[in-house]
């Protein structure tokens, strides 16, 4: 089966360390997929909000994957082709995305308050600056927002920085925040399905 | 794709930062491992971290260059000569 | 972005490597050196190792003196026993723990002679990092840095100096002792885990355990060293 792979860059697996060979080469896992330990990890479209790093890949899988929470372990993997898409310009743009989603949540969370003001000021913002300014003077004035709009200041923080994940994160949260864990659920297959489009990825 | 799944509760910097050790070790459970991977992924500040513990392991095998510790007593010496006059 | 996590194996292997001349037939060619009392082997295998040794004992007792008394303890032990060693163990294992045994002595000795036995002024329990490094209940996100590490410039270079490394040598001198001791195996000594719980009778768990505060704390003493230093 065809699935994702996040490495680093010079496809050096992120937590393993181990170096990846040139596509079409076949890399198998010891004997035994006893424990999440062994095996080659992957990932579904869906999961890819948790695995970011520089490099993402195409992989195929030998047939017998298993799906481990937001992961697919296979006994065999070879590279197939890189996602040129998936650069840092890429990653700044997702975290921009995720910025605003940060502060749609935000927003919610004041007109829930009844703070049309406040909320058409946190619509207003225009740049991420502007946002995360906006959004910390508004924290300090408004108790009951206050958390979602500290999330919606540290998304533009994250964007401004380039860290996506975090910035991913931050919005994941902000979600939840307002609508529980079935909100932090969509807001993933939001990302998810941000980044398959701009990635040009098809589900399989 | 659409299916609704578990939230699954993340682990905090302050839970990573105690689970380090394991981490290095291979001694975490496999939820906890995905965790603390998928903690890693997200938080460069953790990263760091970690990073310094690594900084610090490498540190400490660096200190593996302590001179000798002075000459064998003259006890010692004196049982290897007993050792030389039995073998011959 | 997240690091790779250094296995076991390859920190022991840099070890073992520099050990190898000792296992496999150079065990068995130094074992019969000393058999035959050759000094000029036995003094090239004394400067190899007791500095090493010294520091292993010192993990135990007091003082440099009587960890020097347990290293030269230690050789006559292995001088007069070395027809008793089988190469069950490799003779590196078997020096250690011979090493161990009488380091422990000296140590049970010395915590009988002193007032409340040594225990030292804390257990070493605690937080790795303090608790105000991270946000509370009632911000925006509990339980996360709310600062973040200061951030290590050029550590390799800086870590290397001789200064940095007596401050680490001392930092590691005052851990609680167990913790100095297992830290002083495993990350100074490289020996495995396995090792160091047969050595110190230790649980894996427990072995772990002081691992890690071990580890914390100097990891938290390097950082206070770097930020003086840069200051």
């Amino acid at each position: 089966m065809i699935a994702y792979k996040f490495l680093r860059a010079g496809r050096i697996g992120p937590f393993s360390g181990f170096q990846w060979p040139e596509c079409g080469v076949w890399v198998r896992a010891e004997e035994g997929l006893a424990g999440c330990r062994t095996g080659i990890h992957a990932c579904r479209l869906r999961d890819l909000p948790w695995w970011l790093a520089n490099e993402l890949w195409e992989i195929e899988l030998e047939d017998d994957a298993a799906t481990d929470e937001h992961k697919l372990i296979a006994r065999g993997g070879c590279l197939r082709s890189r996602i040129e898409a998936w650069t840092p310009a890429c990653a700044d743009q997702y975290a921009k995305a995720c910025a605003w989603r940060a502060r749609d949540h935000a927003i919610e969370a004041l007109r829930r308050h009844g703070h049309e003001k406040q909320a058409a000021r946190m619509a207003g913002a225009g740049t991420l600056i502007e946002l995360r300014d906006a959004a910390g003077e508004l924290a300090e004035l408004n108790p009951e927002a206050r958390i979602s709009l500290l999330m919606s200041q540290d998304g533009a923080a994250c964007a401004l920085t380039h860290a996506a994940p975090m910035g991913a994160y931050v919005a994941a949260h902000a979600a939840k925040r307002i609508g529980g864990p079935v909100a932090y659920d969509a807001e993933r297959r939001w990302q998810s399905e941000w980044l398959a489009r701009h990635l040009g990825l098809r589900p399989s | 794709m659409t299916a609704p799944r578990e939230h699954v509760e993340e682990i905090s910097c302050q839970e990573f930062v105690e689970l380090v050790t394991d981490y290095f070790e291979g001694a975490l459970g496999p939820r906890t491992q995905n965790r603390v991977e998928e903690h890693l992924v997200m938080c460069h500040y953790c990263e760091t971290y970690a990073e310094q513990i690594r900084a610090t392991m490498r540190a400490l095998r660096a200190l593996d260059d302590e001179p000798p510790a002075g000459e064998p007593s003259p006890a010692i010496l004196a049982a290897l000569r007993r050792r030389r006059e039995d073998s011959r | 972005m997240a690091g790779c996590s250094p296995s076991r194996s390859e920190a022991l292997a840099s070890r073992v490597g520099s050990n190898r001349a000792c296992r496999s037939s150079g065990d068995a060619a130094l074992v019969e050196a000393l058999r035959s009392g050759d000094e000029d082997a036995f003094r090239e295998l004394f400067q190899r190792k007791s500095g090493l040794m010294k520091r292993i004992a010192r993990g135990f007792v007091a003082s440099d003196a009587v960890a020097e008394e347990i290293v030269q303890e230690t050789w006559l032990a292995v001088v007069n026993g070395i027809d008793r060693f089988e190469s069950r163990s490799s003779l590196n294992t078997w020096i250690s723990s011979i090493l161990i045994n009488q380091a422990r002595k000296h140590g049970v000795r010395e915590r009988r002679s002193t007032p409340f036995g040594g225990l030292g002024s804390h257990t070493g329990d605690g937080p790795s990092v303090d608790a105000d490094q991270f946000e509370k209940e009632g911000d925006a996100w509990p339980g996360h840095w709310a600062m973040g590490p200061r951030p290590w410039h050029s550590p390799e270079r800086r870590l290397l100096s001789l200064e940095a490394r007596e401050h680490l040598r001392h930092a590691l001198g005052q851990l609680p002792e167990r913790q100095r001791q297992v830290v002083g195996l495993r990350d100074v000594e490289g020996c495995s885990a396995e090792e160091v719980c047969s050595l110190l009778d230790l649980s894996e768990e427990n072995q772990r355990v002081l691992l890690h505060r071990g580890r914390s704390r100097l990891r938290a003493s390097l950082d206070r060293y770097l930020a003086e230093e840069a200051a």
